[in-house]
């Protein structure tokens, strides 16, 4: 019994000191889109907005010919298909999609040479019938190699070649203007490769391939940078610069700061090469290829803060290499993430604003080529996870791959899968593990026994978080809301957790938390022998509360001496009193009645009382 | 005897301060003039700015230094923003031996911790940056020369006024920089039995426009005389007399004497005609006399339907904001400094002046006489959560509050009190709390001014209830510059629907923009942020969006640039740390291209007298 307060007291402190338990975050294996169906053409891409939606466009062969279609992924999970080219009775090509928040969508693709829109408005949830952008006259060239960005605002810029040129249009709101000024430098020479990405402010950042160079140039809404800028170099360690094309670019949330990253050759090796922007000059020059020579057209994604993470893959080897940009505005030089392999990798690259991301590349030996990923955890990358089913056939690379990330950390990656009437469109997802409750705590005695639990809300950008609730290691329900009531605890301390689980399955618990219940009062043992007057009386006291972690234990102790006075007496931290002196001097003899109050922490109270004879 | 060892250290430096002290250094007056360089204020007030001697640390030598001093200006190196502990000191005699005077020191500001030393002994301390105290120079020695010694200790702490940070690099933060030491003018005040010292409260009422105007006095009256005496205390208000009534004073009592005058047909004081009435105070008894003086101005700040008015009407301000920050003398700034600045502010017709701390003194005469606002606000900057939980931390504001309003009570020019800057977006119960017990704090010493806070303009913030207690809401709105969280305010297109996002959060309270702009500092590409012509677009921009705001009751563009901290670099991509360069004035005042674009939009708006409405 005496030990009781010391049990509770150092179960309290490991209670507390338990750390939530975190689940292993995981990909989950790709799902159809569409499929399986012959009439599979090609893979457009994959958008996610950084509040979670996304949607994946492809082209499938309907009514005789190529045409667009796009499925909502909700929370990863794609939806029922809907075709967009509507009306539209010839081939369709380049479909490419584009998100920001609240569920603002962008299709565009190219038909019959021309640029064509479909805007699905923020808050809605169907798309506008196709607005040609670009109408192409009868027998003048066709647009061609579309590329479409949208910035976390809401602002869109899309780029398309025409006639060796690259033209930009910009959608704002719903309104859109296709600018009459070329994007690239020379009118007379080719320019071609070209990307695009726009920034939060609403500045786009354009960069394509001319006449051998690479180039970057903003676009700060209906006017072009008048500092347009070579990002390509003339020497890399000492080898003489040669052509370079390929350009993948992204921009943070403050427009100063961009990446470009291409290929170029260097005394006929092939490098690629990342170079920041910074305003409207090119600073730093790294090489992200991991040393590797036939180093091709890389991918590059960025966080709003800076952040980035770039994929690439090596002619001959057919490796693919992974390269990190840290917040300290420093790339790592790239790593190899696969094995070598038959097949070019394809590698695509998607990082979260938490920082962490995902390549993709297909690889294999012999048999297929399969979609394998890696995630980097912000710190390194992690083991490699098998994205594609074997059995569903071969990824086709070239029919596609691309990946895209949400802010909250979660990936999705689209791929082709599949030959001849097995032909599917796929998605795999990496679902990031929700966060851990937070809050909540007891540890305060209550003379209850039951409370009302409460914890945070755990935010996740795919939603669809239920709460597990376990007292003392028995489930006591499962909840979407963030509060739950326990009653019929018996006296003691009892712990509690909250788990947060998501829609797959994966769950985290929360801290161990504590409910203290006392509704018993403290046992008192008071005794008296006879006392003189002037002497010290000898009364005794003993004051416990409950068994071993049962109780709160002995907060204060009143005594009233029967001759008017009144003590408190100390009550030593750890909670108890062991035959504590009460030593009262008597000034008359007499019988006095000697009462004692004790309460303990909870509040609960007993009196004990005892007589003293006081002779002289 | 943790405790003792900076006592005795402290003690053995006034010691030595006080043997080894030379004669006064060369250029320093001895006895000190009677040219105060305010016009508010006591009678009897003697300068005792100029030549002081000066050290840092407790080694190395004295070298003379001039008063108000800065003792870092020019130094912008991480330690200087960290700051240090320095020294001042100097001889004086006082300029009148009459045996019943009694001798005050005022501070108009010292940063932040100041320890004072008479002829070796401690008389005083006081904590606290840009505010005036005072203590009673007990043992002055009336025939000979006295030795003052000034520590003063500018190392700030998490829990002051502003608090001390550590940048994301490991820096010391802040703002704007931790400038140290006798940063603004120190008097000597004669007192002659009795005093009329801090806390003169001169308000005006007009009900109407066209109202006569009631100007309500308080004032503390003390006595120093040796034994109980009546005193007698009368105020002119123009050329009106005021009768603030007669009492009888134990010796160290102080009494509150008030009264009222009634100004029929008044002269109202608005930055469009900036009337100032002169006022003079009077105590008379035991033999002695006190005398303080002021201007006044008689003008009204109402919130009527969601808008501020200024002599009931409506207001659509234009504003700079600043910091006290001398190319050459740091926070030390002079008249001169002063003078020049309130110039080219009128010039580019700024009507409104707001920085994060009670101003300059002279700065508040200043703006009275030229007829500009003052958006007086505390140093509650930036203050976390973390700290701002515990009760002397907010406790220490609300001091810090009452005492801006005491002391700078007075000035027509000062339009709001504000309580601080930037809290937590998103305000928890500790914030909450602050706001409701300063502004009852403000609203139980003067209901003659709104009290105000300044917020960041996140979109994400949503509504918040912490603000209830506000009868204005001052935004800093930075869109097209900083992306702020998750990107929301990065796009300036996004600026006319969240300021309508804001008005539908607080219809009913006067909403203002307090602080817009970016950086500059070279030409180049427009579409270039840094460069002038992107600052001068994106002013042009925002200042129109603003104009399209008719519910505004003003708005504020970044003034003039000043120092921040070191590796300061504001969202330009080639910044010039450690200069805050939102500025549309360079550090010595010279303008950029976009002043002339503020110029025109703030000349272009009607400011004041505007019509009522939505």
């Amino acid at each position: 019994v005496r030990n009781a307060p010391t049990l509770a007291l150092a179960l309290a402190l490991a209670v507390c000191g338990l750390s939530p338990a975190a689940a292993q975050a995981a990909f989950f294996p790709g799902q159809p889109v569409d499929g399986p169906s012959a009439d599979i053409a090609s893979l457009g891409g994959v958008a996610l907005s950084r509040d979670g939606d996304g949607h994946v466009i492809y082209l499938k062969r309907d009514e005789g010919a190529n045409h667009v279609f796009v499925s909502f992924l909700a929370a990863g999970a794609p939806r029922q298909p809907r075709r967009l080219d509507t009306g539209q009775v010839t081939t369709s090509a380049e479909p490419r999609v584009a998100v920001s928040d609240h569920g603002r969508a962008l299709a565009v693709w190219v038909n019959g040479g021309s640029v064509w829109a479909s805007l699905r408005p923020a808050g809605g949830e169907d798309w506008q019938p196709p607005q040609a952008v670009y109408a192409a006259a009868p027998l003048s060239p066709g647009a061609r190699d579309l590329q479409l960005s949208m910035g976390p605002s809401g602002a869109a810029y899309m780029t398309f070649e025409l006639n060796g040129d690259v033209r930009v249009a910009r959608l704002a709101g719903t309104t859109w203007t296709l600018f009459d000024t070329p994007v690239d430098i020379d009118p007379a020479a080719a320019a071609s490769d070209a990307t695009i990405a726009t920034s939060a402010d609403g500045t786009a950042l354009a960069a394509w391939s001319e006449s051998g160079s690479v180039w970057a140039r903003r676009i700060v809404r209906t006017r072009l940078s008048t500092a347009p800028q070579r990002a390509s170099i003339d020497s890399l360690d000492g080898a003489g610069g040669g052509a370079a094309d390929s350009p993948s670019a992204d921009i943070e949330d403050d427009s100063s700061f961009a990446w470009v990253a291409f290929r170029q050759d260097f005394g006929g090796v092939s490098r690629v090469i990342s170079r920041r922007l910074v305003g409207s000059l090119f600073q730093d020059t790294v090489a992200i290829d991991a040393g590797s020579g036939g180093a091709e057209a890389p991918h590059l994604d960025m966080t709003g803060r800076g952040r980035g993470l770039a994929a690439l893959g090596v002619r001959g080897s057919q490796l693919a290499i992974g390269a990190t940009l840290g917040s300290d505005n420093k790339w790592d030089p790239g790593q190899g993430l696969g094995t070598a392999s038959p097949f070019d990798p394809h590698p695509v690259a998607a990082l979260s604003e938490n920082g962490r991301g995902t390549v993709a590349w297909r690889s294999g030996a012999g048999g297929g080529s399969q979609l394998f990923a890696r995630l980097w955890n912000a710190r390194r990358f992690e083991e490699t996870s098998s994205l594609s089913d074997p059995t569903l056939g071969p990824v086709d690379g070239a029919a596609g791959i691309d990946a895209a990330a949400d802010a909250g950390g979660n990936q999705a990656v689209a791929y082709v899968q599949g030959d001849g009437v097995d032909r599917r469109v796929m998605v795999a997802v990496f679902d990031k593990e929700p966060r851990a409750t937070g809050g909540g705590n007891h540890d305060d005695w209550r003379r209850t026994r039951g409370f009302e639990l409460k914890w945070s809300k755990v935010e996740d950008t795919w939603g669809g978080i239920e709460y597990r609730v376990d007292v003392d290691g028995v489930p006591l329900t499962t909840t979407t809301r963030t509060s739950a009531s326990v009653g019929g605890l018996p006296d003691g301390r009892h712990v509690y957790s909250v788990t947060a689980v998501d829609s797959r399955g994966q769950s985290t618990e929360g801290p161990n938390r504590l409910l203290n219940v006392d509704l018993t009062a403290p046992t008192v043992e008071l005794t008296a022998r006879k006392a003189k007057v002037g002497r010290p009386a000898p009364i005794t006291l003993n004051a416990t509360d409950g068994e071993a972690i049962a109780g709160s234990g002995v907060k204060s102790v009143t005594v009233r001496y029967g001759d008017g006075r009144v003590a408190a007496l100390t009550v030593p931290r750890i909670g108890f009193v062991d035959g504590a002196t009460l030593a009262n001097r008597y000034r008359k003899p007499g019988r006095y009645t000697v009462r004692v109050e004790v309460r303990d922490v909870a509040g609960n109270r007993r009196i004990a009382k005892t007589r003293v004879v006081v002779g002289k | 005897l943790r405790l003792e060892v900076p006592f005795l250290r402290s003690t053995l430096l006034a010691l030595i301060g006080l043997i080894v002290l030379p004669a006064a250094p060369a250029g320093a007056q001895l006895v000190p003039r009677p040219t105060p360089l305010t016009k508010e204020g006591a009678d009897g007030r003697y300068l005792l700015d100029g030549t002081w001697e000066f050290r840092r640390g407790s080694s190395g030598g004295w070298k003379g230094v001039t008063v108000p001093n800065a003792w870092n200006a020019g130094d912008y190196s991480s330690s200087s923003q960290s700051g240090s502990v320095v020294w001042y000191r100097r001889n004086f005699r006082v300029p009148d031996r009459g045996k019943d005077k009694a001798w005050i020191l005022r501070f108009e500001g010292a940063r932040y911790r100041t320890t004072v030393w008479l002829n070796g002994r401690q008389v005083g301390a006081h904590e606290g940056a840009y505010l005036p105290f005072e203590m009673r120079l007990s043992g002055v020695s009336p025939g000979a020369t006295n030795r003052l010694l000034v520590k003063v200790d500018n190392r700030r702490r998490p829990t002051d006024l502003p608090p001390s940070v550590v940048t994301r690099e490991g820096q010391p933060g802040g703002g704007w920089w931790n400038y140290g030491g006798l940063t603004r003018s120190v008097y000597l005040r004669r007192v002659d039995r009795v005093d009329i010292g801090e806390g003169v409260q001169v308000r005006p009422e007009l009900p109407c426009r066209t109202c006569p105007a009631t100007m309500r006095f308080t004032v503390p009256v003390r006595s120093y005389a040796s034994k109980a005496a009546r005193f007698k205390v009368n105020a002119r208000f123009g050329t009106q007399a005021v009768k603030l009534g007669a009492a009888r004073l134990a010796p160290g009592q102080t009494r509150e004497f008030t009264g009222h005058v009634t100004v029929n047909g008044p002269h109202l004081w608005s930055p469009l005609d900036p009337f100032l009435y002169p006022v003079e105070i009077t105590a008379l008894g035991g033999g002695g006399r006190a005398g303080y003086k002021l201007m006044s101005g008689i003008r009204s700040l109402t919130i009527a339907g969601g808008r501020l008015h200024l002599n009931h009407m409506p207001t659509n301000f234009r504003g700079g904001f600043f910091h006290e920050d001398d190319p050459v003398k740091g926070a030390a700034v002079d008249r001169a400094w002063v003078d020049a600045f309130v110039a080219r502010a009128k010039a580019m017709g700024v009507t409104m002046l707001r920085t994060h701390y009670p101003m300059n003194p002279y700065l508040f005469e200043a703006a009275d006489r030229q007829g500009l606002l003052i958006w007086s606000e505390i140093p509650m900057y930036e203050m976390p959560t973390s700290t701002l939980r515990k009760p002397s931390v907010r406790k220490a504001a609300e001091d810090e509050l009452r005492t801006n309003i005491l002391a700078n009570g007075n000035h027509a020019s000062v339009f709001v009190w504000s309580i601080g800057n930037e809290l937590n977006s998103a305000p928890t119960q500790y914030e909450s709390a602050y706001v409701r017990n300063a502004v009852a704090v403000a609203h139980s010493l003067d209901r003659s001014r709104p009290v105000g806070m300044s917020i960041q303009g996140f979109p994400t913030a949503g509504c918040q209830g912490a603000y209830d207690p506000l009868d204005l809401i001052g935004v800093g709105t930075y869109f097209g510059w900083y992306p702020g969280p998750n990107g929301s305010t990065a796009d300036r297109d996004l600026l006319p629907s969240f300021l309508d996002q804001l008005r539908a959060c607080y219809p009913g309270k006067a909403l203002a923009i307090t602080e817009s702009g970016g950086e500059a500092n070279r030409s180049g590409p427009a579409e270039e942020r840094g460069t002038y012509e992107y600052q001068s677009e994106l002013h042009d921009f925002t200042l129109g969006v603003f104009a399209t705001k008719p519910w505004l009751s003003g708005a504020t563009v970044m003034l003039q640039e000043f120092r921040a901290r070191p590796g300061w670099s504001g969202g330009n991509p080639y910044p010039q740390p450690p200069v805050h360069q939102k500025g549309v004035l360079d550090l010595n005042g010279n303008p950029k291209p976009a002043a002339q674009v503020v110029s025109d939009w703030f000349h272009r708006t009607q400011q004041y007298d505007l019509p009522a409405g939505p």
